[in-house]
This record gives C-alpha cells, structure tokens and sequence, in this order.
C-alpha cells in the first residue's frame, strides 16, 4: 500500500462525466414502510391522559410542570405520563416507549432549545403519530430551522409544532413571570395540535 | 470484483464545470471544489476493501438514515483522498457511526461539534500522516483528506448541511477536517491506541466529536508538577455537558507537545503518571475560588469562581495523545461534545464485527 497513486482515476476533465449522488438516500424509512401521517385527533382532553417526553434542555422541566398544571385545571386531563430522557438528543428506552403507547391518549415533546435536541423532539413527536398517538413539539423560535429538518428527512413536511418566540430565550432557566406569560401563549396552541378542531 | 453504484443517483455533467456547479447547487459541498465521485473512481475505492456498494457501514436511526459503503466511497473521492486512504476513512466513518458516537446529537448540535480523527500504528508512515510540525494541519494531504471526508460523510451521508439538520452556531474551522497522527516516534509513551487494548503494530483510528480546544504556552515548564497543576487549572474552565446515554464515557483530551513532553519524560512520568496527577486536579470539588483563570459561562449560574472539569468519570477519560513540533512549547486541551472517543482498527478488508472501544 502506497500513497502516491493520483486521483481521480480515469477523468477526463472537458468532456461528459457520469456522477454519483454522494447523499444518503432514507434506504430504512422505506423498509420500514411506517405509515407517514398524522394520528385522528382526540374529540376532548377531558379525562385522559398526556404524555410528556422531556429531553431535560434548559426550562424544560418547569415548563413541563407548568403545562401539566394548566392542563388539568382548564381542560379537566385527568393523568400524565412522564417521561425523562437520558440525554438531549436520543430517543426515549424502548420500555418507555412501550409505557407512553400503553397508557398515554395524546402526547406533547419537549423542549426544542438547542439544536440536536429540537430535531430529535420533533422526531419523538413523529414517532408517535405513526403509533397513532397525537402529539405536539414545543420549539422556541431560534430552532424552528432544525424542527423543520428533521419533519423533512421523516417526510412529514407539513407537520405543525408549536413556537415559543422571544424574548423567552431557548437556553435560559425562566424566572416565573416569564413562564407564566409563555405558557398562557403556547397552552391553546398545544391543544389546538392533539384535539379535532371540527369537534372541539 | 465488479460492483454496480447503480444504488444511487447518477448524474451526466459536461466537464468539470459543470460538475462544481452542480455540486454547489446540491449543497454536496463544504465550500471547496470537489473531485468529481464517478462510478469508476468509486469502484476501484470499494474494490480496495472488498465491499459491496450497498453494505450498510452504519445508521442514524434518528434520521431512518443507511449509510452504505458507496455513499462513503463517493464522499471519500469527493474529498480528494487516494484509494490508499479508503480503509481509513471507512474505518473513521465507522467509529463516528457507532451508537456511542452519538452521531444524530454531534452533527445537529448549535456548538457546532467537530469530528477529529486520530491516527495511530503504522499506517501513518504509509500514508504520511503528520504528527509532528503542523499536525493539526494543513499541509499533508492524508491528513487534510482523511478528515475532509469525514465531514464531507456528515454533510452528505449523515444529512448534517448547515442551516438545515446542521444547526452550528459559529461553527468551527476544525470542520473543514481535523486529523492528525500521534507522533509514537518520538515519545516514549504508551500510544493511545495500544492504552485501549491494540496492539502495537495495529492500525487504528479513534474519532472524537469535540468543541472547544483551548492552547497552553509554557516556556518555563519547571517540574512536571507544576506544569500539570496549571494545565489542569486551564482545563477546569468549563465543564463538559452531562449525558446519561454516553455513560461513563465522556472524556477529554490532551495533546502533549514535544517540548512539554520533554519536561514529562526526562522526569520520568507515564501518560499513566501524568493521568494519576492529573485527574483528581479535574474533578476536584467547586472549591477552587483563587487562582480561577477563566469561567466558560458553562457552570451553574452564581458559580463563576467555581470552575470544575465536571463530567469526567473517571481517570481513563483522560485521553493523553503526544503530537505537535519541537517549538512554541504549547499543548492543547481539547472538550468532548456529548459522544465517546471511539477507536476502531484500519483494515485492509471489511469486517462486518469490528472491535470498537468504547463498545456501546
């Protein structure tokens, strides 16, 4: 083995070439074949129970609280489902998995406040409409581009999340005043993306 | 061995204009020109680690993403390695492609996350990878190539282009390509690769997803003592960011210059000696209020003057890699991002269960 032999091999620089797309194709989406759409929606949020995946990022935690709070005071949610992931930017166990499709109605992904770990809230939300299981992605506005991205690459493109714009910043603790103002935003919106608006 | 590319897309351009253009317009590209990935280039890439073009290398299951041997020979070419270079690259795509390497979390990362490569046993001789006098590059094209490719295997295989799933916030010019070899020749030390249960004589590449790489300059070394108190103080600036899903795997990285490793070795002191000293300086407790060089802004809030390399688990996170030339008297500390230090061997032939370490 030597490291003297030239590239390219055999090109001939003006006249036609034949070139190979160097980009992955989404050779295992297609094995899968998941269905790519949306899950129905729910009639209500009366009694039932939300999931909420938290992949721990910045205010995540308390707005998680937040928003159980709220949930079950103005639209009567009897249960949540609470799961916390052990990293940012990973999927949840395959046990809690099998926890959220066993006992959760509807399900709400959080937080999308740094970049790998937006995409990948977005994807658990996904996951979750394919497993008939609707869901919502919470994104503060900074990291709308990278949401967008994964939906893209999981070929579900027109698929909604709900923004958290500033001045409420995607890396930042909220001091209470702040939260609350978020919340008392976003918390219609949520529940506009898990309930059928024909019904509701 | 004849193979087909016919997995992927072709494309016919007119010459080599037309190519660039093309490229530039499909976003294949980090900046630079490319060469041009045509199927017999790719071909004679495979053949050289007897693979098949759709023999899956690795996945990103955030992504539903394969990333097939083609599509890393493709990216290989692009980069302007040489067909010596394939097994290489496939075995760094490899590593990064690993589940500890945490591949969907270092590539979409707003810290905008680097790949190194670092390159050990004998086959930085035979492809003359440097490891002394400019080791980080640029100026060797097994370096500036091997790593290239690796990127451009982020950008294109993995589905990382920036303002997309790539979401770097400054980036970082490591980017471009960030390899280089440990110099084995001229220390005494235990190469990393042979400290992670290789042989001596092995080829193997270890790639690390890193940030932020801070330079220490110390003329006057003294002893070795207090040269690694303050290499330590400097590397207890900012944490590195807690992980459940790595474990106890998240490391940081040394790199020992020639002159600082002079200081070490006529004293004495083994990357061992050097790990023992060093590691309980950087997971001492918040307690060191004076004497703080630095804060990162990384640290809890109100905790400015508490500096601590949190999130080392243990002393074997301690990665010690001697590179670099005879002068200026500097050596790097070099912060992991949210995935392992994977090192796997370089083979001349595909082999479907590879020794990788750390194994997930």
């Amino acid at each position: 083995m030597t490291a003297t032999s030239a590239v390219p091999i055999g090109i001939d620089w003006e006249t036609t070439l034949e070139i190979v797309d160097p980009r992955s194709g989404q050779r295992a989406i297609d094995k899968r074949r998941v269905q790519r759409a949306e899950a129905p929606r729910l009639a209500t949020l009366r009694g039932r129970t939300i999931a909420f995946i938290n992949n721990g990022v910045a205010s995540a935690d308390i707005l998680q609280q937040a928003l159980k709070v709220a949930l079950a005071e103005k639209y009567g949610v009897a249960d949540f489902v609470e799961v916390f992931k052990p990293s940012r930017s990973v999927a949840p166990t395959a046990e809690e998995w099998a926890l959220v499709h066993e006992r959760a109605d509807a399900a709400v992904t959080l937080w999308g406040g740094c970049g790998s770990c937006s995409s990948r809230s977005m994807r658990d939300a996904i996951e979750l409409e394919w497993n008939g299981i609707p869901a919502v992605t919470i994104v503060h506005e900074s990291l709308v581009p990278s949401a967008e991205a994964m939906r893209r690459m999981s070929k579900m493109d027109g698929y909604e999340m709900v923004v958290v714009p500033y001045p409420a910043q995607a890396q930042f603790v909220w001091e209470p005043e702040l939260l609350a103002t978020v919340v008392e935003e976003i918390l219609p919106k949520v529940v506009a993306r898990l309930v059928d608006p024909s019904v509701a | 061995m004849t193979v087909s590319t016919d997995l992927q897309p072709h494309y016919q351009v007119d010459g080599y204009e037309a190519f660039t253009a093309l490229a530039f317009e499909k976003q294949w590209s980090d900046g630079l020109p490319l060469v041009p990935p045509t199927p017999h280039v790719i071909t004679q890439f495979l053949d050289s680690v007897d693979l098949a073009p759709d023999t899956v290398i690795g996945t990103v299951p955030s992504r539903d993403i394969e990333i097939t041997a083609e599509v890393v020979a493709a990216n290989a070419v692009m980069a302007g390695c040489s067909v010596e270079h394939m097994p290489t690259v496939l075995a760094a795509a490899r590593a990064h492609l690993s589940p500890l390497g945490n591949s969907h979390c270092v590539t979409a990362t707003i810290m905008g996350a680097a790949q190194i490569v670092i390159l050990n046993g004998p086959i930085r001789t035979r492809l003359g990878v440097i490891s002394g006098d400019g080791a980080f590059g640029p100026g060797s094209r097994a370096n500036a190539t091997i790593g290239r490719a690796l990127r451009l295997i982020v950008r294109n295989g993995v589905g990382s282009v920036p303002g997309g799933a790539d979401r770097a916030g400054y980036s970082n010019p490591g980017r471009y390509s960030f390899c280089f070899g440990e110099d084995e020749e001229r220390s005494s030390w235990t190469p990393l690769h042979v400290e992670r249960g290789f042989a001596p004589d092995e080829d193997v590449v270890t790639v690390a997803s890193v940030t932020d790489c801070y330079a220490m300059f110390e003329r006057d070394g003294g002893d070795p003592e207090s040269f690694l108190r303050r290499l330590s103080r400097l590397a207890r600036c900012r944490p590195i960011l807690p992980d459940g899903y790595l474990g106890e795997n998240r490391f940081v990285l040394l790199v020992i210059g020639q002159h600082h490793r002079a200081l070490l070795e006529r004293a004495g002191w083994s990357k061992a000696d050097v790990r023992a000293f060093v590691y309980p300086l950087l997971a001492a407790p918040h307690t060191h209020g004076a004497g703080v060089s630095c804060d990162h802004g990384m640290h809890p809030a109100g905790d400015s003057a508490a500096c601590s390399l949190d999130g080392v688990e243990k002393a074997d996170n301690v990665l010690i890699v001697a590179a670099g030339g005879d002068e200026p008297p500097l050596s790097w500390v070099i912060y992991s991002h949210m995935a392992a230090a994977i090192s796997t061997p370089i083979v001349s032939r595909y082999e479907p269960n590879v020794k990788l370490v750390p194994a997930y």
